[in-house]
């Protein structure tokens, strides 16, 4: 039920000059940041946070708020230009984005991705302001077995990825196992090796850097451009721009599937931008007529990833109003400003400032129409990276990427794990081992770790009870049937191939 | 042959890597703390068994080949991939050495140079601009604390 009066002294907030210009600048500084490899949206908002100090709340909110959308949709261009994702949410929209741009289709996807941002984030923001009190009802129902389910069904992926599936599965085994190392739920070390500078794991931005980055860069030094020697068209028109965001419009269901699933696993604390864009890639997958493209440049494939990591950000910032439970880093960022400013997410924020939570409300979806006219401006220079020679690409691209990977923790020892991932990624590259499944490991190898134990722990010796939960047991038998049936069909296609060449 | 055999060395590594992680966890006093390591390693390990086999099975058909993968490790040494991850290793061994802004204007240059780069702006003033953008965004405007050694 939407408080009326509310809403108009929030609209009376937000629509003020001041609050806009701010809405615009964070979103320039965030694109900028968020196109920096190595740089994320959490990174720049916590540098910039003291910056906002003398500013009034909503002026400071709201410039963070534009920072974490305009660095989230960057993230996307650098995943789309350079193979880079700029945040874990991008790591789908390499997948396709990447390929396209191989093929001198980048125009295409900028526009696709920059649609699919704003799409994403101004639907994610309209259904949070009319159900920001239902949709915390929804993640109460969430507990640790139903996390531990979605971390387990977005890697169903890895089942179906094309190609050998046993190298798949060791990959994806790999990556888990990455993925596991660190401090345990008790506090003790695992897999450290003696390392005291991985007792908080791997981080993921030397290993996005490594396996997607530098690896890539072993490719382009055979190449004169990004885009490959073959390709005889490169797209150089403002049309191709309008074509891609065009293609976001016609993809209707594929766009209203991503956005609910973006929106409601980026409720979910802890599963975020990164779960909800794989997820939503892999029912695109799941769903297409054009299966056998994906990973070789189909534009589904992109606009799937793209809207659900978009869209993740109006149910992460949900939660965070109505609980004060941050969704992720940048999250828990904001939250910090939130505080700075006099204001604490959660229960008493919607009881006392329902006033101040519409206007958030609101001047996200402000944002969102600002996002289509500053991302055109950023897309049509980032979309001139096809021209430059490899030469030039490939320094620089390694020097922001090592560096990058420094900035999270100013631990030289994660600018040694990016060279070491790049070499492993390189490596299996030759062998055909898909890199996708040891990312997907490394990501979600946390998760599933925190929400495994907490469920041992919780269920210790009734583990069938588990499927006592609805919520749970459906996801298992989704889970279950989505790992089954593509292997199924893989080995029923295999067979099927021998038996037609038995016959001829 | 030579492919089979980079695919077992491969498996090889792998599978050394989970025996010790496994071997290692076991120090572990809680269940819930090594359940998660003991599964994936044990899935690993028949994985890594089967296409270990099926490996050491194509090795035995094809033991006639004329490939080598000792060959085709001499061709790959000689190739613009080895050299760009030589370059890539001695930067970061040079960097806590030289320092982050000594070490990349030599690591911009010299790998110009062998990209066969000969324009003199792109050899000066390119790895210039782009220490100053990085210095711009992250020294000035991030505060990260850039690796220093002996020089900057």
């Amino acid at each position: 039920m939407i408080d009326v009066p509310a809403l108009l002294d929030g609209l009376q907030i937000v629509l003020s000059w001041q609050v806009l210009l701010f809405i615009i600048l964070g979103l320039a500084v965030g694109v900028i940041l968020g196109a920096v490899p190595g740089v994320s949206g959490a990174l720049g908002i916590a540098l910039t946070l003291p910056l906002t100090y003398t500013m009034q709340p909503l002026d400071a909110i709201m410039f963070l708020s534009g920072m974490f959308t305009g660095s989230v949709y960057a993230g996307g261009i650098t995943a789309v230009m350079l193979n880079i994702p700029g945040s874990p949410g991008a790591v789908a929209t390499t997948l396709d984005g990447y390929p396209m741009t191989k093929q001198g289709r980048q125009n295409e996807a900028l526009g696709a991705g920059l649609m699919s941002s704003v799409i994403g984030c101004l639907v994610s923001y309209v259904v949070v302001f009319f159900l920001i009190q239902s949709m915390g009802n929804f993640v109460l129902l969430f507990q640790a077995p139903e996390m531990l389910m979605l971390a387990i069904f977005a890697l169903s992926i890895i089942s179906m990825i094309k190609g050998n599936l046993s190298k798949a599965l060791i990959a994806g085994f790999l990556g888990l196992l990455l993925g596991s190392i660190g401090a345990t739920a008790y506090g003790r070390e695992r897999g450290t090796f003696g390392q005291i500078e991985l007792y908080e794991g791997i981080q993921i931005v030397p290993a996005l850097m490594g396996l997607l980055a530098i690896s890539e860069l072993f490719y382009l030094v055979q190449q004169k451009f990004i885009v490959g020697d073959k390709t005889t068209h490169i797209q150089r028109s403002f049309k191709d721009f309008v074509r891609g965001c065009m293609l976001v419009i016609k993809q209707k269901v594929n766009t209203i599937r991503s956005i609910i699933i973006g929106i409601f696993i980026g409720v979910l604390p802890a599963a975020g931008a990164t779960v909800a864009s794989l997820v939503s890639y892999s029912q695109a997958q799941t769903f297409s007529k054009n299966k056998d493209n994906f990973g070789k440049g189909e534009d589904s494939g992109l606009i799937a990833a793209e809207t659900a990591n978009s869209s993740s950000e109006g149910g992460g910032m949900a939660t965070m109003l109505t609980f004060g439970i941050p969704g992720g880093s940048a999250t828990a960022v904001l939250m910090a400003a939130f505080m700075i400013h006099g204001l604490t997410p959660g229960p008493y924020l919607i009881r006392d400032h329902m006033d101040l939570t519409y206007a958030v409300i609101i001047g996200n979806i402000i944002q969102a129409f600002f996002l289509l006219f500053i991302g055109f401006i950023f897309v049509w220079y980032f979309s001139k990276l096809v021209l430059a020679p490899a030469r030039l690409i490939i320094p620089i691209v390694a020097i922001f990427s090592l560096l990058g990977a420094f900035s999270v923790r100013g631990i030289y020892l994660d600018v040694v794990l990016t060279l070491g991932f790049a070499v492993l990624a390189l490596v299996m590259r030759k062998l055909d081992y898909p890199l996708i499944a040891v990312l997907l490991g490394l990501i979600l190898g946390a998760t599933i770790d925190g929400e495994m134990t907490r469920t041992l722990l919780i269920y210790e010796g009734q583990y069938l009870s588990l499927f006592e939960r609805p919520i749970f047991t459906t996801m298992f038998v989704i889970t279950m049937l989505l790992f089954i049936l593509p292997i199924a069909q893989k080995v029923w296609a295999r067979r099927k191939e021998k038996l037609t060449e038995g016959e001829l | 042959m030579a492919a089979e055999m980079k695919q077992f060395l491969f498996l090889f590594f792998v599978g050394s890597f989970t025996a010790y992680y496994y071997m290692d966890v076991q120090s572990l006093s809680e269940p819930e703390e090594r359940i998660l390591v003991e599964v994936i390693a044990g899935g690993l390990m028949i994985l890594i068994v089967l296409r270990g086999s099926f490996s050491v099975f194509k090795m035995i058909r094809l033991r006639n080949d004329e490939t080598s993968f000792i060959q085709d490790f001499v061709i790959w040494i000689k190739d613009k991939q080895a050299m760009l991850l030589l370059s890539f290793v001695l930067y970061v061994i040079f960097i806590p050495i030289l320092g982050f802004f000594s070490s990349t204007i030599l690591f911009f240059i010299g790998l110009n140079y062998y990209l066969k780069s000969r324009k003199v702006w792109e050899m000066t003033l390119l790895p210039i601009i782009v220490l100053s953008i990085i210095y711009l965004i992250f020294v000035f405007f991030l505060q990260v604390n850039i690796p220093t050694g002996l020089l900057i």
